[in-house]
């Protein structure tokens, strides 16, 4: 029904040509019988229209963006297993740079260094046995890099002039005063036979074999190192012309336990 | 309304519910607030609100927040609601239309902001400000009589 309240909606209407036939009569009639509010036709002008000023921009749009939390808890969670996975390999490849020197002095890998004993002045094997387990205890203690093992034994035939052991060479103090033969770090296969001159082609990518003569009185670090001619020459052709061979052999010393007499030793051990 | 629609909401509608905001209010601090206010309510509502109605749910997000931040103030600084975002005001006095707009009751300004700027239908108008269709176009016939004598009058003037 049209009233004076809403007769500005009807106007609107039939400006904009949506008054139904019906409608348009009955605002005749309204305004018949009103006609001050005929005048209101003339002071609408449609063709008034606000222009909006698109110049007029909401320059933070960024701060309004949203991502939901749970895909943004997706990427962390697939991230963090990524770490998690990158932590262990790590951890890993660090295991294999620092505790493998403990691992490989495991019995079982002590185990593959065969001792042959061919003329025994003493009682080798249970000389070598007791070396076994002694080598075994001292090697939980051994704090140095890379250590692998076991004793070898002879006594120096002939004194040489104790040459200077490489600064590097230097293993820890407990090694040093133990009453075994060390090896460090010996990768490959070593077959060294008193009596016989060495033969360098006998050793194939051998790094840092280190033996020393172990001696109460003269032992305090590495001094007594070298009296016997097979170290001596060992050692000369290590820094001479063995470790630039193809064999790879590097910073090879024996140590020579005193009181242990073997006339003829093989020592092998095994490729890791 | 999914997150990518939300978005494509910021790039299509923030800059015209901006302008909608800035020539009610005549304060483009005001109006940034308000349209952040409005954005924030979109998201939170957004598995409610369907994409294609998302924009008059966001004009008639900030229109409410609008009026209340208007009556807010009113009661707060016990100043006229009309006097109110009048003293940052867009600034271009040269703009008649501009200062004509100034002079309209505010739902006849958000009635005619609604339907030239944005092309809005007298329903969609009426959805977003909560008014009926009738009050929509009595709305929008006042405020173009009004602009029209005002417009008359400056003629006059000049």
């Amino acid at each position: 029904m049209i009233t004076r309240e809403n007769i500005e909606a009807y106007l609107l209407d039939l400006i904009e040509g949506n008054l139904s036939p019906e409608k348009i009569k009955e605002l005749e009639a309204f305004l018949k019988e009103n006609p001050n509010y005929r005048e209101m036709i003339n002071r609408y002008d449609p063709s008034l229209v606000l222009i909006a000023d698109r110049n007029i921009k909401f320059e933070d749009k960024e701060s309004l963006r949203r991502k939901n939390k749970s895909k943004s808890i997706y990427p962390f969670i697939k991230y963090s297993f990524i770490a998690i996975a990158a932590c262990f390999i790590l951890f890993l490849f660090v295991s294999k740079l620092f505790i493998k020197p403990l691992e490989n002095t495991s019995i079982k890998n002590f185990d593959k260094v065969i001792v042959k004993n061919t003329n025994n002045t003493l009682s080798p094997s249970s000389s070598i046995n007791n070396d076994k387990e002694e080598i075994v205890k001292k090697q939980t203690r051994v704090t140095t890099n890379k250590t692998k093992t076991i004793a070898k034994a002879q006594k120096p035939q002939e004194k040489e002039i104790p040459i200077e052991v490489k600064e590097g060479l230097k293993p820890e103090p407990k090694i040093l005063l133990s009453n075994s033969m060390v090896v460090y770090e010996l990768d490959n296969l070593i077959v060294y036979i008193e009596g016989e001159e060495f033969n360098k082609n006998k050793i194939i990518e051998v790094d840092n074999l280190v033996a020393y003569k172990d001696s109460p009185i003269i032992n305090p670090i590495l001094s007594p190192l070298i009296y016997n001619k097979y170290v001596y020459q060992l050692r000369y052709n290590l820094e001479t012309t063995i470790e630039k061979t193809q064999n790879g052999f590097n910073n090879a010393l024996v140590y020579i336990q005193e009181n242990v007499k073997f006339n003829q030793l093989e020592l092998v051990i095994a490729k890791k | 309304m999914t997150e990518k629609e939300y978005n494509l909401c910021i790039d299509n509608y923030s800059d015209s519910a901006f302008l909608y905001l800035v020539k009610n209010i005549k304060d483009s601090d005001a109006a940034k607030d308000i349209l952040q206010e409005a954005f924030t309510k979109l998201w939170e509502k957004r598995e409610d609100v369907d994409f294609l109605k998302a924009k008059s749910y966001l004009f008639t997000s900030a229109y409410h927040i609008m009026i209340n931040n208007i009556k807010y103030n009113s009661l707060k600084n016990n100043i006229p609601e009309a006097q109110l975002f009048t003293s940052n005001a867009y600034n271009d006095i040269n703009e008649v239309m501009s200062q004509a707009m100034e002079m309209l009751p505010q739902i006849q300004k958000a009635s005619i902001l609604l339907r030239d700027y944005e092309g809005y239908s007298y329903k969609e108008i009426g959805d977003i400000l909560n008014l009926s269709q009738e009050q929509v176009k009595i709305n929008i016939f006042r405020a173009r009589v009004q602009l029209r004598e005002y417009i008359v009058k400056i003629d006059n003037v000049l």
